[in-house]
């Protein structure tokens, strides 16, 4: 999976939890201040990512990853 | 008496609740109900609650078609207990009995000072009731250390002035205890409750039972009294024999008590103002109404003292981070749920702040049961609650805060969790919050508020050195507790949170 479909699947996953604002987020804003996620949000994008990408976002990188680029390449650099 | 049923009435679910609209029947008639089934969705100010039963047997009747708005307290529904046939039951109002033939049957002294321990024998008021089973476990569901004193003097909930408590005569009172028959002679009932119902005027009626097999423990009725309008004795009188519905009345006493004389007078006998003629249709305009009621009679009313104390998390922090890097993300705890596990089982060490405040009265708390503040998407708030939080471990609780938050914010909590619980935790560490001054949800009487977890310096020995910290807070009544009470609650929540085992 590419960087441009991990960025349109995190903007799927954040559209389940905020309706109706993802798509309108830049690839390098903060989405947790623009979407006003909380860490239980947070907790539930990570848990969503873990069951269709297999991938796991740890606790000690979750805090670093704040904008969809970053957190978009993280995915790539785990996904086949 | 023949079998009529058992009534599911429109629940409290809240203590500044009146009145709730039915939106949908989740079950129909013939359908065999068992406690905790959701029976019902209902439209509060909060959002829509999947009502659950208390009840067990099988739905006879429905009362309330979908779309009705009806005052707490109305009945819903008539459930029949199944394989119910024929029992006599005992009227004598001082005696508690119980028809459902697969439920017990005790029998209650009542008094009215109050030593909450339920007696229960096979005895004289048993009848026709041919299975005594589970007396054990009644009986220990309702057991509790909690004592009341009723006094013959009803307050207007007022801190003002001395001069704003209404006094009735004892004769009022003995009148008013007359007036109140326990219409359906089958609710079971602690004595604290029965005593706190009766010095109320409170019809048991009209109350729902959440201890075990449905009976009605004290905090149902605090429940209840919470959400029932303020009014002086008189008017509640004046009310009930002109079949007014007080919550649609307009009390023009201070604070909105209703005076007798904002009731029509006996002679004629008034419709009643539907409702939903003055409220606000918008939900969101809704939810901001409540708010302000419960935060402008809160200020209004509690005299606040405020706490902070800031506590280093590092050892916490460190045990838990290792702890979730061994699991699954569905199976990640956040700090979230260190800091509600702290408070509960503080809580459970510091009962004096387990307690509500309902017309002017102290009702010590029989659980810990833990409200969390959320905040809703696009604006306002609603403080669920999670039952028995202090008897959960950092899985389950963990559990239940994420199905919390998730209901609160999707708009369907459960009836279970709209109770007001024994008092509220409020986070906004999320947004860089030093220290939350909070405001105390009536009728709880403190409130924990959280700042944000962050690094910052922290003297360790000789040296200055980063460390995580957050900043927890209270805002107590007054009227209950003193500083030193808090003080000596909040340190304990701090140490609790500040050890390293999970």
């Amino acid at each position: 999976m590419n960087h441009d479909a991990l960025v349109s699947l995190l903007r799927r996953r954040l559209d389940d939890i905020v309706p109706g604002q993802a798509d309108s987020l830049d690839l390098d804003d903060d989405f947790r201040d623009e979407l006003d996620l909380d860490s239980m949000d947070v907790l539930k994008l990570v848990r969503a990512l873990h069951e269709e990408l297999k991938v796991d976002v740890p606790d000690t990188e979750v805090g670093r990853l704040r904008t969809l680029r970053d957190f978009a390449s993280f995915l790539e650099a785990r996904v086949g | 008496m023949a079998d009529d049923g058992t009534l599911f009435v429109m629940p409290s679910l809240g203590a500044d609740m009146e009145a709730g609209t039915l939106v949908a029947w989740r079950a129909k008639v013939g359908d065999r109900v068992k406690r905790g089934d959701v029976v019902a969705d209902v439209e509060t100010e909060k959002g829509v609650i999947e009502v659950e039963i208390f009840h067990e047997g099988v739905l006879i009747e429905l009362l309330v078609s979908p779309g009705t708005k009806v005052p707490v307290g109305t009945a819903l529904a008539r459930i029949a207990a199944e394989g119910a046939t024929h029992v006599d039951s005992v009227s004598d109002t001082d005696s508690v009995s119980v028809s459902d033939a697969d439920t017990v049957s005790d029998s209650v002294s009542d008094t009215d000072s109050v030593s909450d321990s339920v007696a229960v024998s096979d005895t004289d008021s048993v009848s026709d009731t041919d299975s005594v089973s589970d007396t054990d476990s009644v009986s220990e569901s309702v057991s509790d250390s909690v004592s009341v004193s009723v006094s013959d003097t009803v307050s207007v909930s007022d801190t003002d002035s001395v001069s704003d408590t209404v006094s009735v005569s004892a004769s009022d009172v003995v009148t008013d205890s007359a007036s109140i028959t326990d219409a359906s002679p089958r609710s079971r009932i602690t004595p604290a409750a029965r005593a706190l119902a009766r010095a109320h005027a409170l019809s048991l009626e009209t109350l729902r039972g959440r201890g075990r097999d449905g009976v009605i423990l004290l905090r149902d009725v605090e429940l209840a009294l919470a959400a029932r309008p303020n009014a002086t004795p008189a008017a509640r009188r004046q009310a009930r024999a002109l079949g007014v519905e007080l919550s649609t009345v307009e009390g023009h006493g201070r604070h909105g008590v209703i005076l007798l004389d904002d009731l029509p007078p006996s002679a004629t006998k008034a419709a009643p103002t539907p409702p939903s003629a003055t409220e606000p249709i918008d939900p969101q305009a809704r939810m901001r109404a409540a708010i302000a009621a419960a935060t402008s009679r809160s200020k209004r009313e509690i005299p606040h003292y405020y706490l902070t104390h800031t506590v280093e998390l590092s050892a916490a922090l460190a045990a838990l981070e290792a702890r979730n890097a061994s699991r699954p993300p569905t199976e990640r705890v956040l700090p979230a749920a260190l800091v509600l596990r702290a408070v509960a089982r503080a809580l459970r060490k510091h009962p004096e702040l387990n307690a509500h405040v309902v017309d002017g009265r102290v009702i010590p708390r029989e659980t810990v049961d833990l409200g969390v503040a959320v905040s809703l998407r696009g604006g306002g708030l609603v403080a669920p609650s999670i039952a028995r939080a202090d008897e959960l471990e950092l899985d389950a609780l963990m559990a239940a805060l994420t199905d919390l938050v998730e209901r609160a914010r999707a708009g369907n909590l459960r009836a279970s969790q709209m109770a007001p619980g024994s008092l509220t935790v409020t986070s906004l560490g999320e947004r860089g919050v030093d220290v939350v001054v909070p405001v105390i949800f009536p009728p709880q009487v403190a409130i924990v508020g959280v700042g944000t977890l962050a690094t910052r310096p922290w003297v360790v020995g000789e040296a200055c050195l980063p460390r995580p910290t957050l900043t927890l807070s209270l805002a107590a009544d007054h009227r209950v507790t003193d500083g030193h009470a808090g003080a000596r609650f909040l340190a304990r929540v701090a140490d609790l949170l500040a050890r390293a085992d999970l």
